[in-house]
């Protein structure tokens, strides 16, 4: 038997490859709409890795601050390494403490006082 | 070789390795008592794993009880040396720890965004190193005010606080600040309010540390 | 806004910041030198121990710029100084300036690598 012929069977072809159509449209988009959430997924991971690096990278100089400058100093036989460091960085800062000192020491007796300057005084 | 780790009136001795895997020691005289561990030849590198092995002493130490952190390198020859020590600089240990005591350190950090142009006008007299320096001075007070004004929202929640040496003309703040463990959320949100309120300025903190800005002054 | 970092149990062991991540890319390059610093491998080039040299003097010297500049100021500030001097030195400072930029120009060196502009929270000393 020959399949039935007739303007209603049209339109019910046509429906249906409409609706075909709306199927893979509508799984294109899913597909893409998936793919945008996993790239900004990655993208997320990524950051908040780079973040979690940059903690961890500000933490370390904080405590390097912490344990080679502050605590209690006892006077023993002090066998710590310094070659490791960078000894640029634990001199300076020694040297710009003792500066500040310094300068916050003279700065109050300079105010004090008023001093009248020279001119090639610095 | 006896290597310190801190000074503490903390009972028990904490779960922990101290470096190179040593065991930990607890060395007492009456209330005190120093926290060290033993090493035929410790050549000690300051390098992250190591720095992180010392902190983490410290830190479980500071869970315990209040505890002084010792400079890192702190070594003397034997157990004597140390009882030595807390008897002679007991009392002035005793006085530091309850100043500590239930509290933590917290660093915090501020700097201005740099700024290319020059801002400050001055007169049609003036010549280009007169504006250079009128430049300099606007900004050097522009970051004076922006390090004063953080220093004023986070000082009313701290114990002390003390400045860490920092000498970069954008460096509005660089302190530490002894704060109570239970105000330490308090002061964390006051701190990034403070740097989203202020325009072109940066502040992070860091923590909690053990007090170790609070105990290098101990005589 | 910045996310609020809070609980202890988010962070890594090695993870003690309590405030300030919106603005992180900042501290990139002040932990990159002290990165380098401690796990220091020498290298004996003669070109990057002549370069090593100078990044060393140039850092001390901008750091002594600043200290000089924040002590000219304070003059300046005080009242102390005359008009004439407050030009002489802004001429000076200037004059150093250019000579900063000079001496870093010749060995290729940029302001990070003298620890100098690194963003505002990105500066070791």
């Amino acid at each position: 038997m020959t399949a039935p012929r007739g303007p209603r069977r049209d339109a019910q072809r046509e429906a249906a490859a409409r609706r075909r159509e709306a199927a893979a449209r509508r799984r294109e988009r899913t597909l893409e709409s998936s793919r945008a959430r996993r790239e900004a997924g990655r993208q997320r991971r990524e950051t908040n890795r780079e973040r979690a690096r940059m903690a961890r990278e500000v933490s370390l100089v904080d405590l390097v601050d912490r344990l080679l400058d502050g605590g209690v100093v006892i006077h023993g036989d002090i066998t710590l390494a310094v070659a490791d460091v960078d000894l640029l960085y634990v001199g300076l800062r020694a040297l710009v403490a003792s500066v500040e000192t310094m300068e916050r020491e003279l700065g109050v007796s300079m105010s004090a006082r008023g001093p009248a300057l020279e001119s090639s005084a610095l | 070789m006896i290597y310190l780790y801190a000074i503490t009136d903390a009972a028990d001795e904490p779960d922990v390795p101290g470096l190179e895997g040593a065991p930990l020691h607890t060395i007492r005289d009456g209330r005190l008592a120093v926290v060290a561990s033993e090493h035929d030849g410790l050549r000690l590198r300051a390098a992250e794993e190591e720095l992180w092995a010392h902190e983490t002493v410290v830190e479980a130490l500071m869970e315990a009880g209040a505890v002084l952190p010792v400079r890192m390198g702190s070594v003397v020859e034997n157990p004597d040396a140390v009882l030595a020590l807390l008897r002679e600089r007991g009392r002035d240990f005793s006085k530091a720890l309850d100043e500590v005591r239930g509290a933590v350190e917290i660093a915090v950090r501020a700097a201005v965004d740099p700024e290319p142009a020059p801002r400050a006008t001055s007169g049609p007299d003036a010549g280009p190193g007169a504006a250079y320096m009128l430049d300099r001075l606007d900004r050097k007070q522009r970051v004076e005010e922006a390090g004063a004004r953080i220093h004023a929202s986070l000082e009313p929640l701290a114990r002390d606080h003390t400045p860490i040496a920092s000498s970069h003309e954008r460096m509005a703040l660089r302190t530490a600040y002894l704060v109570d463990r239970e105000l330490v959320d308090d002061f964390a949100e006051t701190a990034e309010r403070v740097g989203d309120e202020l325009d072109g300025v940066t502040v992070a903190c860091t923590g909690p540390w053990p007090p170790y800005s609070f105990a290098a002054g101990v005589n | 806004m910045s996310e609020r970092l809070g609980s202890t149990a988010r962070r890594g062991a090695r993870d003690r910041l309590l405030a300030g991540d919106s603005d992180l890319e900042l501290f990139g390059s002040e932990l990159d030198r002290l990165g380098s610093a401690l796990d220091r491998r020498v290298n004996a080039d003669r070109e990057s121990l002549e370069k090593g040299l100078a990044q060393l003097v140039l850092t001390l010297v901008e750091l002594l710029r600043e200290l000089m500049e924040r002590q000219a100021l304070r003059r300046i500030e005080g009242g102390s100084l005359s008009a004439e001097e407050v030009e002489r030195l802004g001429e000076t400072f200037m004059l150093l300036e250019r000579r900063m930029e000079e001496l870093k120009d010749a060995f290729g060196l940029e302001d990070e690598d003298l620890n100098l502009d690194l963003g505002p929270l990105g500066k070791l000393l």
